[in-house]
């Protein structure tokens, strides 16, 4: 009941919100002082932490803490490139069975263990118990095979059978967690109350609904952050992070509105940081019916051109997004084609391959949108549909219920989504939406699987880039989603903060921010 | 005497069997919420990454017991229910029932200074207004009526922000804690809730003031304040209270959006993120809780009511 009054009431207070935005804000003076003192930085996130078990956690929530309590083995740095951690190298035999890494000696755990090979091999292991119901099991749950400590500084993962990207996926999810301590607690669940990481911050207070309290580790082995405290304050509606800005009680903010970005910008004091997430905003289609007239290519592609995803971006999303060139998100550092264009506006076009595929008067079908997605986006691309006889009708679901949906194929026949980037290699996109086998995918093109077989054998990044350049091209020509526009995270901060934002989806690196 | 001895076997019997009702309906919510937050979706597909295949997900459901039939869901549930147990959320790793209470205490606390801005408000306004019918005070008493309902909340909850916290500087936005985090939501709230007492104090007011007995008090020259206070009040008090009762259930539903507002850390945020979260546990027990709190409140009243006026016990 709650919901849907709660529902009703979202427009009427989006509408509230924004004539309250344009009432008398020159008045407004931002507090220029940080929130606390210069070592601390109170950030506002959107959504309360619940557990600090990074291994359990799913990506959407552990991205506020997975990178300040813990370290992996490898991480990404700020454009996505693999990086060495706590593991000093690592070496990939030929077979791409095994993958031996070299832990540094230096590191100590928050509780004071020195980490050692042991704990590694017993932090993969913890993923794959299903006891411990980590959501990053299915990511290794058919390639590790067995986790061998050969000494205590080296570490064997013998995979079952190849994966190109294991080394992403251990460096978005393998957090590594201390044996000892560890094996001491009662269940998996008591470390999600009290986690012990490698990271630089540690943990001082989760106070459940309200805030997150982290202190610099003062005998962290790497660069150590610029603050001594950072506060997680969970504040979920989003006008309120934006005047907890304004009034300097926090000092910067997460998710910020599109429609509030202009007006923070002109305020003095506050910067505005749009942060490429390098997941393309787009229509799944479902290709592979072939009674439906998203089957032929030229349809596809109709429903592309007649989308002025430009006019989306400055007018709809208020200037918060770029256009697509290619389903591959330029953000990623490999697959990236500069000669491609996005498709650009052509209704023209786009009636013209209506006609030639047999649709000269369009045809109805229906659009999905989950509540997870601007409802407003959605209706801006049905309208540009109906422009050229197209006649979409839209459906908007609650996440929760479009999940089951999505993940089933069951979204058909279209439905707005976006790809999450989350080990910064495309692989998971493309294997995603275009392969028979993705979850996501209603895509089939024979050309297309053959290329992703390839890139299961290519660990050179070279290589992959050469290999996904050409997946792009294909699927930008066979029209496999309607591209609307690249994702960006808008973060709000005092200007006295430094702050070198990490691109990629969900990921909050707060280990260099510090004030000026 | 004889009828004064038979008294109190009427009032258990009748307490007996409203309380009887208020459990079953208690149970009725829980079975039905039980059954709509799994028919809504499943929560291994908001867990687990796209990469997932049906088997990982078929094996995270057998771990968190989600596999077996609804039935013997809810069987298990109620076989826990009656040992306090309510299960354990997934989000938070921890007893379902700790998570909620820990957050419970907020939402009374919003809630009952609400009522009581609201009672502050709408009773002493409500009286002068029927009192000082069509004067000045009247037309004010209304106007704040009319705003108090006519405007949700959060509508409120914006303006007073924007003008207290954001230009004046005087109070924090939002946040829990102290004195200072109380005041706009419990204004925000009270507000809406003094309309609603301002208008029925009113009425019933107007009511009273124009039967036989008011008017014959007048005539007996008894002190205007005598008459209104001491003798159209207390009448005119009794459907008050009964409505106050019922607005505390109300205003704890509706404190929903002015707990995300303000970042209040209360059972309606908790209940709203982990219905979008499918956490089932949760669900199951602050609606289970919230339903306890509920038909309590209206069970006090229907109570209250008998002891009152002793035919509603013969209905």
């Amino acid at each position: 009941m709650n919901i849907l009054k709660n529902k009703g009431l979202r427009a009427l207070k989006s509408a509230a919100t924004g004539l309250l935005a344009s009432v008398a804000l020159a008045g407004v003076v931002h507090a220029t002082e940080p929130a606390v003192d210069k070592d601390t930085i109170v950030f506002a996130t959107d959504r309360n932490i619940a557990i600090l078990d990074a291994q359990v956690d799913n990506t959407g929530n552990s991205d506020r803490y997975h990178w300040q309590l813990f370290d992996n083995l490898y991480t990404f740095d700020q454009d996505g490139r693999l990086t060495p951690q706590i593991a000093e190298s690592f070496e990939r035999s030929d077979d791409g069975l095994t993958y031996t890494f070299k832990i540094r000696d230096d590191v100590i755990f928050h509780n004071g263990a020195a980490l050692t090979a042991e704990d590694v091999k017993y932090s993969i292991e913890r993923i794959l118990d299903p006891e411990v119901q980590s959501t990053r099991r299915p990511y290794f749950a058919t390639t590790i095979d067995s986790v061998e400590v050969t000494d205590p500084s080296t570490v064997v993962v013998n995979m079952a059978k190849p994966d190109a990207v294991f080394m992403n996926k251990a460096a978005a999810f393998i957090a590594i967690v201390p044996k000892e301590y560890t094996e001491s607690l009662d269940s998996p669940d008591e470390f999600a109350r009290n986690p012990v990481g490698a990271g630089p911050y540690k943990f001082v207070e989760l106070n459940v609904g309200q805030s997150l309290t982290l202190e610099r580790f003062d005998d962290y082995y790497g660069e150590k952050p610029g603050i001594k405290t950072l506060v997680f304050k969970f504040i979920s509606d989003s006008s309120t992070r934006v005047n907890a800005l304004l009034t300097g009680e926090v000092d910067m903010a997460d998710k910020i509105d599109a429609a509030d970005v202009k007006r923070l910008e002109t305020t003095d004091g506050i910067d505005v940081l749009p942060v490429p997430t390098g997941s393309p905003l787009h229509v799944r289609l479902y290709a592979n019916d072939p009674d439906s007239p998203i089957s032929d290519p030229k349809v596809r592609l109709a429903l592309n051109y007649a989308v002025d995803e430009n006019a989306i971006i400055e007018s709809v999303m208020h200037g918060v997004g770029e256009p697509l060139s290619s389903f591959i998100s330029k953000y990623y550092p490999v697959g990236v084609d500069p000669e491609l264009e996005p498709y650009g506006y052509d209704p023209e076009k786009a009636r013209q391959l209506l006609a030639e595929a047999g649709y000269p008067n369009g045809f109805d079908t229906k659009l999905l949108c989950p509540t997870s997605y601007s409802k407003d986006v959605a209706q801006a691309v049905v309208a540009f549909w109906s422009a050229v006889g197209i006649n979409a009708e839209l459906q908007i679901m609650d996440y929760s219920a479009w999940a089951r949906l999505n993940n089933t194929h069951k979204s058909g026949p279209m439905t707005i989504m976006q790809y999450s980037n989350a080990i910064n290699d495309p692989i998971t996109p493309i294997f995603g939406t275009a392969s028979k086998a993705g979850t996501w995918s209603d895509y089939e093109n024979d050309e297309v699987e053959a290329l992703i077989e390839k890139t299961n054998a290519a660990s050179d990044p070279e290589e992959r880039d050469k290999l996904f350049r050409e997946i792009g091209k294909i699927l930008r020509e066979t029209g496999h989603s309607v591209l609307i526009s690249e994702m960006f995270y808008v973060f709000g901060k005092n200007a006295g903060i430094e702050w070198e934002p990490q691109r990629g989806y969900a990921f909050y690196n707060l280990r260099t921010v510090s004030w000026k | 005497m004889h009828r004064k001895a038979r008294e109190p076997s009427v009032m258990t019997r009748f307490i007996f069997f409203r309380t009887q009702q208020a459990l079953v309906t208690v149970f009725l919510v829980t079975a039905i919420i039980f059954v709509i937050i799994r028919l809504v979706g499943d929560p291994t597909h908001l867990m687990l990454p796209p990469e997932a295949t049906e088997a990982d997900r078929a094996l995270l459901r057998d771990e968190m017991g989600l596999s077996d039939p609804i039935p013997i869901q809810y069987l298990r549930f109620v076989g826990d229910l009656v040992q306090g147990d309510m299960g354990t959320s997934y989000r938070f790793r921890r007893p379902a029932l700790d998570v909620v209470m820990e957050r419970l205490g907020a939402t009374l606390l919003l809630t009952s200074l609400s009522l009581g801005v609201g009672t502050l408000v709408g009773i002493p306004l409500g009286v002068a207004s029927a009192v000082r019918r069509d004067t000045v005070v009247d037309i004010l008493a209304k106007g704040v009526a009319i705003f108090g309902q006519a405007a949700p909340p959060f509508l409120l909850a914006l303006l007073l922000v924007r003008l207290f916290s954001v230009e004046l500087r005087w109070l924090p936005t939002s946040g829990y804690g102290s004195f200072s985090n109380l005041i706009l939501p419990a204004l925000a709230l009270g507000w809406y809730s003094a309309a609603g007492i301002l208008r029925l104090t009113r009425s019933s007011m107007l009511e009273v003031l124009g039967s036989e007995y008011v008017k014959m008090a007048r005539i007996k020259g008894l002190p205007a304040h005598v008459v209104i206070y001491k003798h159209a009040l207390k009448n005119a008090s009794l459907p008050v209270l009964t409505f106050m009762a019922l607005q505390f259930g109300i205003l704890m539903g509706g404190a929903v959006a002015i707990e995300a507002i303000f970042a209040w850390p209360g059972v309606g945020k908790l209940i709203l993120d982990s219905i979008s979260n499918l956490d089932y546990a949760v669900v199951q027990a602050a609606v289970t809780v919230s339903a306890l709190i509920f038909v309590g409140l209206n069970l006090a009243v229907d109570i209250l009511y008998a002891i009152i006026d002793p035919r509603i016990r013969l209905g």
